[in-house]
């Protein structure tokens, strides 16, 4: 006698509405080896817990089954509670009567008949489930964040703090990010540059953290708690244990590159340091430009060095390194509206610029050293057109995505523009005002009083007329169509995934949606978490948002890292495959298709006696490693390997409860 | 049909959906009659949305449209707006309240066709400022354009004029045919 209970769930309303539970139970009370079953209005919670367990005790049932909410939801709720009752908490079986059941089916009699069908499977399947136990494995006490923008800076900040050790990894040769390019920052207008750089020197002073400049992820293995990275370094040609940063070197260089920090707006050297608060403080050599590297001319970097830190030799180096957590910061770019918007020109007019360059024109570190000014000819504008949702929500340019952080830096133009440019008239054409943040509407509305015009419409076209930018649109509150002669024009482009997040988070496990963004693994209750246990998101990698929402999201993910990290050791399900070694014919099949390279091939000695020794190939495999997905069992041949918990005689019994 | 069901059936032959458009006013911001017109496009798209077929085919937009697609390439949602003006058009016709003057300048383009087999822009014109009552429209530009040869006083007749009037008269009984059923 198996001696199953059935408790079958009413969610409230969610299930009873729909399927008939009392009848289900009922059924449940004819099925084999079933000895009790009840329902109730809310199993999760506690009296309902409460009843299950007194049902174990009076009945003394065995093996339980739960109609209920899909195991995703309440699966290792109900096993916790399994644990307080000597039932081994893997003979537990959920029939998802709400996903599956009452959340997609309108007629009650065809919904309690498909509820009573999966718990028949449910009962089927529990009564072949064996005990398990979980095991543990070592936690390696240490964090990787991907990216060194202010999401990267601040949960690097965070989990050292909590006391582990981090390394960051950064492609460009210094961090900083997106935020140390900008001038001001919305709604309080503080210095952008004066209150990342003291977080990015706190960085490279803190004994907890490694910082990584010009590198990547190359390559991923391992899972939760001990990620093997194969990190690339990219060759600096500078070596930055002796170099001090003096910069005769880049005084000297004679090789002039259009600055990307500086959105081309100015010129930099070869040997180059981002910008000047750059952390690390020390050049490296841009291996596309340099005329040693590239023409074997020039060397006169290295004749100025004074510490003879030069090294044209140097070469990408890869290496592996362990972490036990990984926060993914890889934040955004901006989309390359020239590409999208003949209309607006498409790059052609030097005064139609994006938002980006616009910061480093008014910042006083900037090329003009804040002066804002026409690119084609160095005057001041006096009229200034700003335009909203140059990428953003245009699906058929394939962004349908509102960038969030536009309507409010558009209105820090605005404001900066009629600060520093006396008489200066701002138009800002948008299509809606979004201002949902603590003391955003605020600010839109002094902009307003500051002078700025609104105009609602979408720029429609950008030509030139006797030298001025015809900014041509529809004032749709008026009916109108309008021309605005501008002298500079704005556009505030949309923000998109940083170029490769997709493909570097894959290297984790961590997946992207249809957009590119990183996906986390649920919108409301798990934002910083993804699929990938251990794997965390921070900032702009996961959607658009501001630097407020940025820094907020980094602290969670920190905060989700170090929770991991302060365990000694991590439970393991044991849902995980067996290998029968007498079925195994050691072809190899499971090797090559586990996603998580936990199968291996090992010699067995198959028989050894006085005169003849025979070996043959079996699988082994890591415990460690093996995530339970059960793609080997399927391409077992000869069934050798089975899931535990998933086992082939289970999902029988499954399919053939589905018929009896 | 209500007003509202033949709206709809407007909207799904143009393969138009009221609710793509966001009314961000990129179509007539960058619409060379918007200046002219009462709604433009993307008043007939609010026209749509709210269900005013009469607004809409009453609107002097849905005759001074010309068609040239600017309002489609720039729309985010790509809302074909002139497929939808063109429904319009048609309807505005079944009902007869299609604008005088749109419906002499058809008139008067067709017959020209044929006697002539192309149009003859001085008849053309002739013909409908005087059907049109607006007699001096567009007067002033006759000295000029007929001394750079823009427009010719002797008709050109094209070879086999009398088929192409017959294509067209089938044409136009065709269409009749179509409206019938």
């Amino acid at each position: 006698m198996s001696r199953i209970g059935v408790f079958v769930c009413h969610c409230g309303t969610n299930l009873a509405s729909v399927v008939d539970v009392e009848k289900v139970a009922a059924a449940a009370r004819e099925l084999p080896g079933v000895s009790y079953a009840a329902e109730y209005k809310y199993m999760c919670s506690e009296p309902g817990q409460q009843m299950i367990l007194d049902a174990i005790a009076e009945h003394g049932l065995k093996r339980i089954v739960i109609a209920s909410c899909s195991p995703r939801m309440h699966e290792t709720t109900f096993r916790k509670m399994l644990k307080k009752s000597g039932v081994n908490e893997y003979l537990l079986e959920i029939a998802n009567i709400r996903e599956q059941v009452s959340w997609v089916h309108t007629d009650s009699g065809v919904a309690t008949e498909k509820a009573v069908d999966l718990v028949r499977m449910a009962v089927a399947k529990v009564a072949k489930d064996e005990p398990l136990k979980a095991s543990s494995i070592p936690i390696t006490k240490r964090a990787l964040v991907v990216g060194g923008g202010i999401a990267g800076i601040q949960a690097a900040l965070d989990i050292a703090d909590a006391g582990h050790e981090v390394w960051l990894l950064e492609r460009e040769p210094s961090i900083g990010g997106r935020m140390v390019m900008l001038d001001k920052t919305f709604p309080t207008l503080d210095c952008s540059a004066c209150i990342s750089t003291p977080k990015m020197v706190d960085m490279s002073a803190h004994p907890n953290i490694k910082l990584l400049t010009s590198c990547e992820v190359a390559a991923v293995r391992g899972y939760i708690g001990n990620f093997t990275v194969t990190i690339r370094q990219k060759a600096k040609y500078v070596n930055q244990d002796i170099c001090t940063g003096c910069g005769n070197c880049e005084e000297k260089c004679p090789v002039k590159v259009k600055s990307d920090f500086n959105k081309g707006l100015s010129d930099r050297p070869a040997i180059y340091r981002l910008f000047p608060q750059a952390v690390p403080a020390k050049p490296v050599i841009d291996r596309a430009h340099c005329l040693k590297l590239t023409k074997d001319r020039c060397g006169l970097c290295e004749k100025v060095c004074p510490l003879g830190c030069i090294d044209y030799a140097d070469e990408d180096r890869e290496y592996d390194e362990t972490f036990g957590a990984v926060v993914l910061a890889t934040g955004y770019g901006l989309c390359d509206w020239t590409a999208m918007y003949d209309e607006y020109g498409a790059g052609r007019f030097a005064d139609v610029i994006d938002g980006l360059a616009f910061e480093r024109l008014v910042n006083a570190s900037g090329p003009t050293e804040g002066h804002i000014v026409r690119p084609s000819d160095g005057a001041e504008p006096k009229t200034v057109v700003l335009v909203k949702c140059v990428g953003s929500r245009d699906p058929k340019k394939g962004k349908p995505w509102c960038s969030r952080a536009c309507c409010m830096y558009a209105a820090k133009h605005a404001h900066q523009i009629l600060e520093k440019i006396p008489g200066a008239r701002v138009f800002v054409f948008y299509i809606d005002v979004r201002t949902p943040g603590k003391n955003y509407e605020e600010f839109y509305d002094q902009t307003r009083k500051d002078g700025a015009v609104y105009v609602r419409g979408r720029v429609s076209r950008i030509y030139k007329e006797g030298g001025r930018l015809i900014c041509q649109g529809e004032d749709s509150l008026l009916g109108k169509q309008v021309r605005v002669a501008a002298d500079l024009v704005v556009l505030e482009t949309a923000m998109e995934p940083a170029a490769g997040a997709r493909e570097t988070a894959a290297l984790f496990g961590a997946s992207a949606d249809a957009n590119g963004w990183l996906q986390e693994a649920h919108p409301k209750l798990r934002p910083v978490e993804t699929q990938a246990g251990g794997v965390f998101l921070a900032g702009t990698c996961q959607g658009p948002k501001d630097i407020p929402d940025t820094v907020a999201q980094a602290s969670g993910a920190a905060a989700k890292a170090i929770g991991l990290l302060n365990k000694d050791e991590m439970e393991t399900s044991p849902m995980i495959v067996a290998v029968d070694e007498a079925k195994c014919s050691g072809c190899g099949a499971c090797v090559d298709i586990c996603p998580f390279g936990a199968l291996s091939l090992e010699i067995l000695t198959a028989r050894e006696g006085r005169w003849e020794r025979a070996e043959r190939f079996v699988c082994k495999v890591n415990a460690g490693l093996c995530q339970g997905c059960g793609a080997c069992t399927v391409a077992c041949r000869t069934g050798a390997i089975d899931l535990r918990g998933f086992r082939n005689v289970q999902i029988l019994e499954e399919i053939d409860a589905l018929w009896t | 049909m209500t007003d509202h069901e033949t709206l709809q059936s407007l909207l799904d032959k143009a393969d138009v959906r009221q609710y793509d458009c966001y009314q961000c006013g990129k179509c007539s911001g960058g619409c060379p009659m918007a200046d002219a017109m009462d709604f433009g496009p993307r008043g007939i798209m609010r026209c749509a949305q709210v269900g005013s077929l009469g607004r809409i085919l009453g609107s002097s937009t849905i005759w001074l449209c010309t068609g040239c697609y600017a309002c489609v390439d720039r729309c985010p949602h790509d809302v074909n707006v002139p497929a939808l003006i063109e429904e319009a058009r048609y309807e505005a016709a079944r009902r007869g309240i299609g604008r005088h003057d749109s419906d002499v300048l058809n008139k008067v383009f067709v017959t020209n066709l044929k006697i002539f087999g192309r149009s003859h822009e001085m008849i053309l014109a002739g013909l409908y400022n005087l059907l049109a009552l607006k007699p001096a429209q567009d007067v002033a530009a006759l000295p000029h354009m007929l001394a750079k040869g823009m427009i010719g006083i002797k008709p050109n007749v094209i070879e086999g004029n009398d088929e192409l009037a017959e294509m067209m008269q089938r044409a136009c009984d065709w269409d009749k045919l179509e409206e019938k059923k």
